[in-house]
């Protein structure tokens, strides 16, 4: 049996470091413990990136898409997997060989010009997303019977407080058990009684839905596709990597998170399009997921019905402390400010003060009667198309800096066959996403 | 010989002290000291290889055209509020 020991008593030299249980500096016997211990320390940047992905945005995408076409598009949902990994396995090779942030690198590297293209691109866009995770909220707690006046203002002081505890540490277990809550998902997708067997055939082997091939079920490909990842993925696990002083010895660890992260997030999206096919197999009609949880919650029992809510909620929070903290981070590495969640308010101002102005601004303009919501959403469409190729790209470039990153974390040659493939993959994405958004007449029969 | 006895009182009592267990220490990184990473200081002008050249051209193109698709819809959305 491997004995854990701590270090205060066994081992000389080695002082009893600070922390708590999970986190105290330790002895053990067996390099396996070690590995075990290390990677549960090192655990938590790849997990959160990922699984914030699964936003309101994409909870609404991937119901809708149950909704629509049942288990059409579960396998889909294989795809995603190395798309995310490999991108984002990127950015962990450049936080931990640099220790700096994302926007940091492209100005040093890139110049001031592409440095300010990327950060307001990016800012812009986060603030779009923030508006959506917010009308998120409010939508979810309306069906539960909460005003907008109390769910919204109360969601946005609990971001704030989230974040303002001087401990990133804190943060990171309170954010991971909101990404494992999302587990919750699965059941929900299990009450729509579809077989194993199905579910497995349907995502291992890619079908067309009953009516053939439409512009309606390409679409969906595309846009689900097309926000696997988004811009401020790549901003926020690498300043995240750089907060948390992962070092050259965690490489492995982190993209072991990296990894465990996107299998959880692709469970997780298969879940919520299982319960969006719960309408499919009811021929009810969709409209957003709150109204979803309406019309199955006599079906399927109130349980259903408010855990759908709840998770909708969740799915929100999660993706506005994550986007909130990317645009803080870059926004901070920018102007060269203090930034780290390991700081107290006083010490690092302006990086919090930034998240808290992205988080109240964008609560308040959900309050704002009859806001734009739908323009908002176009904006987000076409301000990620516009930046995330761009993005992608100069991580390429980044990561093929041997200057910069030393043979160590250089990519491979196998890696740059593999990322120039899902770079001109999410490059061809997001050029219709965002002509489908700026020009709707260009595909006449798309949804 | 009080030296060599000496010595030998020493070994002894070496001995009989229990010795750490044998590990591997294991160190949140939080709570571990800074590693030096790589510099960016002095970093010459970014080298592209030939890949990465024609990588950049092409997200200029396409912002370019992105540009070029916004401001026809800007000007399709105005001439439509005319009418």
């Amino acid at each position: 049996m491997t004995a854990i020991t701590d270090t205060s008593k066994t081992a000389p030299g080695i002082q009893d470091g600070p922390g708590d249980f999970l986190s105290r500096t330790r002895v053990v016997r067996s390099p396996w413990m070690q590995r075990i211990l290390t990677f549960l320390m090192v655990f938590g940047p790849g997990l959160i990136v990922m699984e914030a992905d699964n936003d309101a945005g994409a909870v609404s995408t991937y119901t809708q898409a149950g909704a629509q076409f049942g288990l059409k598009l579960l396998w889909l949902l294989l795809l995603l997997l190395p798309v995310t990994y490999f991108c984002q396995e990127m950015v962990v090779r450049l936080g931990i060989a640099t220790g700096e942030g994302h926007a940091a690198l492209i100005y040093k590297r890139f110049g001031r010009w592409w440095g300010h293209f990327s950060l307001f691109d990016l800012e812009l866009v986060n603030f779009f997303t923030l508006v959506t995770e917010f009308a998120g909220i409010s939508l979810a707690f309306a069906a539960l019977g909460v005003t907008p006046w109390v769910s919204v203002p109360l969601a946005a002081v609990g971001l704030v407080a989230l974040v303002l505890t001087g401990s990133y540490l804190r943060w990171e277990r309170i954010t991971i058990f909101l990404c494992l809550l999302d587990a919750a998902w699965i059941w929900l997708g299990c009450k729509g009684g579809f077989s194993a067997a199905e579910v497995g055939r349907a995502t291992l082997v890619p079908s067309l839905p009953l009516g053939g091939l439409s512009f309606d079920y390409v679409f969906l490909v595309i846009a689900i596709v097309g926000t696997t990842i988004a811009p401020w993925q790549l901003f926020f696990q690498q300043s995240c990597v750089a907060d948390k002083r992962l070092r050259f010895k965690d490489l492995s660890a982190s993209r072991w998170d990296t990894l465990l992260g996107a299998v959880f997030t692709v469970i997780v999206a298969g879940g919520m399009m299982l319960a969006g096919a719960c309408m499919f197999s009811r021929h009810l009609p969709y409209t957003d997921p709150a109204q979803m949880a309406l019309a199955l919650g006599p079906r399927l029992g109130p349980a259903f019905r408010s855990a759908l809510l709840m998770l909708m909620v969740n799915a929100s929070i999660l993706g506005t402390t994550a986007v909130s903290l990317s645009s803080a981070w870059a926004w901070a590495e920018a102007r060269g400010w203090d930034r780290s969640l390991q700081l107290k308010f006083r010490q690092a101002p302006g990086f919090y003060l930034t998240y808290v102005a992205a988080v109240f601004l964008a609560a308040a303009i959900v309050l704002i009667p009859r806001a734009p919501l739908q323009g908002i959403i176009l904006g987000v469409q076409v301000l990620a198309g516009v930046m995330l190729p761009s993005a992608l790209v100069f991580l390429q470039i980044l990561l093929n800096d041997k200057e910069l990153l030393g043979e160590r974390f250089v990519n491979r040659p196998w890696n740059n066959r593999i990322n120039w493939t899902i770079i001109a993959l999410m490059f061809a994405l997001s050029a219709v996403l965002a002509a489908q958004a700026l020009l709707p007449g260009l595909f006449p029969t798309a949804a | 010989m009080t030296c060599s006895t000496g010595t030998l009182d020493t070994f002894l009592d070496l001995d009989a002290v229990p010795a750490a267990p044998p590990g591997y220490v294991v160190i949140h990184p939080l709570h571990d000291a800074p590693e030096a990473k790589r510099s960016l200081d002095g970093l010459g002008p970014l080298r592209l290889t030939p890949v990465c050249r024609t990588a950049l051209v092409a997200v200029r193109c396409y912002l370019a055209a992105i540009m070029l698709l916004g401001a026809w819809r800007v000007v399709s959305l105005l001439s439509n509020l005319r009418q």
